[in-house]
């Protein structure tokens, strides 16, 4: 008898050293303080400990927004053409030729690919970035290139000038086009301030009101919110 | 029911504690990946032969002679002493290409003579059956032998080996079931493949902005990413979604792309680009220049570009495992026309003989093209960690064999698969230019060996696992249950 109990209780704390599984579907779970990103620069301890004001989720609920769903919400959003999106080396498309499958797609007929990845790719966000750039860098050169005041998407900039001024309306009105075009929904004031912090001076700050553009586009469209949903 | 006494249950009980302590790999926490040093890596290649190559239809060729009954010679899979040719001091026969006329809409294939000759002391062939004539379940298998290693596919073993520190260790450009991962549910993460199919671009997608149409500066993109990670700190749905495992992964993979491949700048090392058409300011290396003066059709054949990927990822260090070889489509080009045939191998249920004897051809070629270039060339272009063969492997995966009957007397037929076959694997590890089984000329099936010393023997059959046990003893991976193969290795 004694035994079974020390089996019993060793087994127990084996359990409890294993692994978390996730649970099957998504439990809301009571405010807990969260883990830092491993990849990301440390909060002050401070902000780690307060728990956000709504349930976090554990589970597999979200999804990845495959190369289909990724490519329309971008063509949606800003107003552009398929192969308007991104052509690697001018040539093929990125998403569709080259990069389909670390997009979450698969090929059948002309890779003998017949089932998605699971998950992303080594090469994903990278190929995340370059999708980005160049689809908000056609925005703003097309906005740019607008003489007729029809911009789509970056009509409150003045494209051919420098880079806005912090705090001015012109940046205020891109950012909340590029979160109702890209994200659905308008930013967050602490949100919009960090889209103006691409603005704080320094070597790295845009140069023009274009390029600035491209940044803020790129930040909001290759965020997390855009990607997975 | 017999009552449970002390010692059983002791018994039990330890039984009990050892799973609980070692499980399933499934359940375990994930394995590290080794770092090995530079100078004692290996790398293996597999070259994937889609359809079923045919053993005897390459290297172990019978001759009608053999079978020591005409009328039996006239109903199976064998040769007149005309089609079939040989180097001195060689183990191997082999085919030689039909007469031009014979294939039809195909270029003629190029002979498999350079191969044998140049390439033959290091090769070996391996005769073993498979456990499947589907062709996706056979292909798996031919890579996780059967199950040899948990699930694990050979490149993922090798990845986990020695690709510690690597990039991307373990790159695939296989397709149908050459490109299923294994399932091994305790694998690292990194040591499952990169899934690459545009093998002249693919380079692209290991850096954010290299070759970009974008007039953004790299350090603005850097700012900009910085912000953006502000902004996944800062979003409700990221913050509710960060712990699911699909998040917490993409911010580890995006976090390892911005800080490590981008940093390799990878862009021109892994390019295809021809450098007489240089684009969006790249300049191939002197080594990829190279690539297209050894294999001048690669900007349209997919199977070159993939070979020279392969050697490139090997070369520059990023990767220990390549996978790679002939997709079901035919290779097609401006300059030659179609050169290999629809469905690679398995076009032999159309006809055999015009299926075996081309894609043998290319496939040979393909392997002359690259052993010349690992042999040419200096791992990581590092003189002192010696030239790239010495530390590689290239196994040649293949379906299954084709069935080895025809009617009486056909000069053309079909094939099925069969169950009966062998490997080609090539390396300077292995006691090359040696044939390890045989083939019975009655049948045309071939037979096994003793592991331990080589003896062939008609009473053994040897399967994917033992394949893979071979080849993993070659490379030195060790694990669980391997079926070793002391025979082949060198003293």
């Amino acid at each position: 008898m004694r035994t079974l109990m020390m089996i019993t209780a060793l087994a127990c704390i084996a359990c409890e050293s294993s692994p978390s599984i996730p649970s099957p579907k998504d439990q809301p779970v009571s405010p807990v303080p969260q883990k830092p990103v491993p990849a990301q620069p440390e909060r002050p301890a401070q902000e780690q400990e307060a728990p956000p004001p709504y349930a976090l989720s554990q589970g597999k609920s979200v999804l990845w927004k495959r190369y289909a769903a990724f490519e329309r919400d971008l063509m949606r959003g800003l107003d552009l053409g398929r192969d308007e999106l991104c052509r690697e080396l001018g040539d093929r498309n990125c998403i569709r030729d080259v990069h389909l499958i670390a997009l979450g797609g698969n090929d059948p007929f002309g890779s003998g690919i017949h089932r998605p990845p699971p998950g992303t790719l080594g090469t994903t966000p990278m190929v995340v970035d370059r999708v980005l750039l160049s689809a908000c860098s056609a925005r703003a050169a097309a906005d740019k290139a607008d003489k007729q005041g029809e911009a789509k998407v970056f009509g409150a900039l003045q494209l051919a000038g420098p880079a806005p001024a912090p705090g001015s309306e012109a940046v205020a009105k891109t950012t909340e086009t590029l979160f109702r075009r890209l994200l659905a929904r308008d930013p967050k004031p602490s949100e919009a301030a960090l889209i103006e912090s691409l603005l704080e001076p320094g070597e790295d700050a845009p140069q023009s009101a274009e390029e600035f553009a491209v940044l803020a586009c790129f930040v909001v469209g290759s965020s997390l919110e855009f990607l997975f949903q | 029911m017999d009552k449970l006494g002390r010692r059983t249950m002791l018994r039990a009980g330890a039984a009990g504690l050892a799973s609980l302590a070692l499980g399933p790999r499934s359940v375990m926490a994930r394995e590290a990946m080794t770092v090995v040093p530079p100078a004692d890596r290996k790398l293996l290649f597999v070259f994937c032969a889609h359809g079923g190559a045919a053993m005897i239809d390459g290297l172990l060729p019978v001759l009608d002679t053999e079978v020591g009954d005409s009328a039996l010679a006239g109903t199976l899979d064998v040769f007149s002493e005309a089609q079939i040719d040989s180097v001195p001091g060689s183990a191997f026969r082999f085919v030689k290409p039909l007469e031009a006329s014979a294939y039809s809409f195909l270029k003629p294939p190029p002979s498999m003579r350079d191969f044998v000759q140049k390439h033959g002391a290091d090769a070996a062939v391996f005769c073993h059956d498979v456990s499947s004539v589907n062709h996706n379940v056979a292909q798996a298998r031919s890579l996780s032998g059967a199950g040899a290693n948990a699930g694990r596919t050979l490149m993922e073993a090798m990845a986990v080996r020695y690709g510690g520190g690597m990039l991307l260790p373990n790159c695939n450009m296989g397709t149908d079931g050459y490109i299923e991962h294994g399932v091994d549910g305790s694998l690292p993460a990194k040591a499952r493949h990169e899934v690459i199919t545009a093998p002249l671009l693919f380079a692209t997608g290991t850096h954010g902005t290299r070759g970009l149409a974008s007039a953004v500066r790299p350090d603005a993109v850097k700012r900009a990413r910085r912000v953006r990670d502000l902004l996944d700190r800062e979003t409700v749905f990221a913050n509710t979604f960060r712990k699911s495992p699909l998040v917490a992964h993409y911010l580890e993979q995006r976090s390892f792309g911005a800080n490590e491949l981008e940093a390799a700048d990878l862009v021109e090392k892994l390019l295809l680009l021809d450098p007489a058409s240089a684009k969006a300011g790249l300049r191939p290396t002197a080594v990829t220049a190279e690539l297209f003066k050894r294999f001048p059709g690669l900007a349209q054949n997919d199977v070159q570009a993939q070979t020279c990927l392969a050697f490139l990822l090997a070369y520059h260090g990023v990767a220990t495992s390549l996978t790679f070889g002939f997709r079901s489509d035919p290779v097609i080009t401006e300059a030659d026309g179609v050169i290999t045939t629809p469905i690679a191998f398995d076009y032999s249920h159309s006809s055999h003989r015009l299926a075996q004897t081309a894609m043998w051809g290319h496939l040979a070629a393909q392997l002359d093209g690259l052993i010349d270039l690992l042999k040419q060339h200096d791992y990581l272009g590092d003189p002192s960690l010696g030239k790239m063969w010495d530390r590689s492997l290239i196994y040649v995966a293949t379906d299954f064999g084709r069935t080895k009957t025809r009617a009486a007397g056909a000069g053309s037929w079909s094939t099925g698969h069969d169950l009966n076959n062998g490997s080609l694997v090539i390396s300077p590890l292995i006691q090359g230019n040696r044939v390890y089984g045989g083939v019975d000329p009655k049948t045309c099936l071939t037979y096994g060996f003793d592991r331990r010393t080589g003896a062939p023997d008609k009473g053994v059959v040897l399967e994917e696992a033992a394949v893979y046990g071979a080849i993993a003893h070659a490379l030195d991976i060790p694990f669980a249950g391997r079926q070793d193969c002391p025979a082949w290795l060198k003293a």
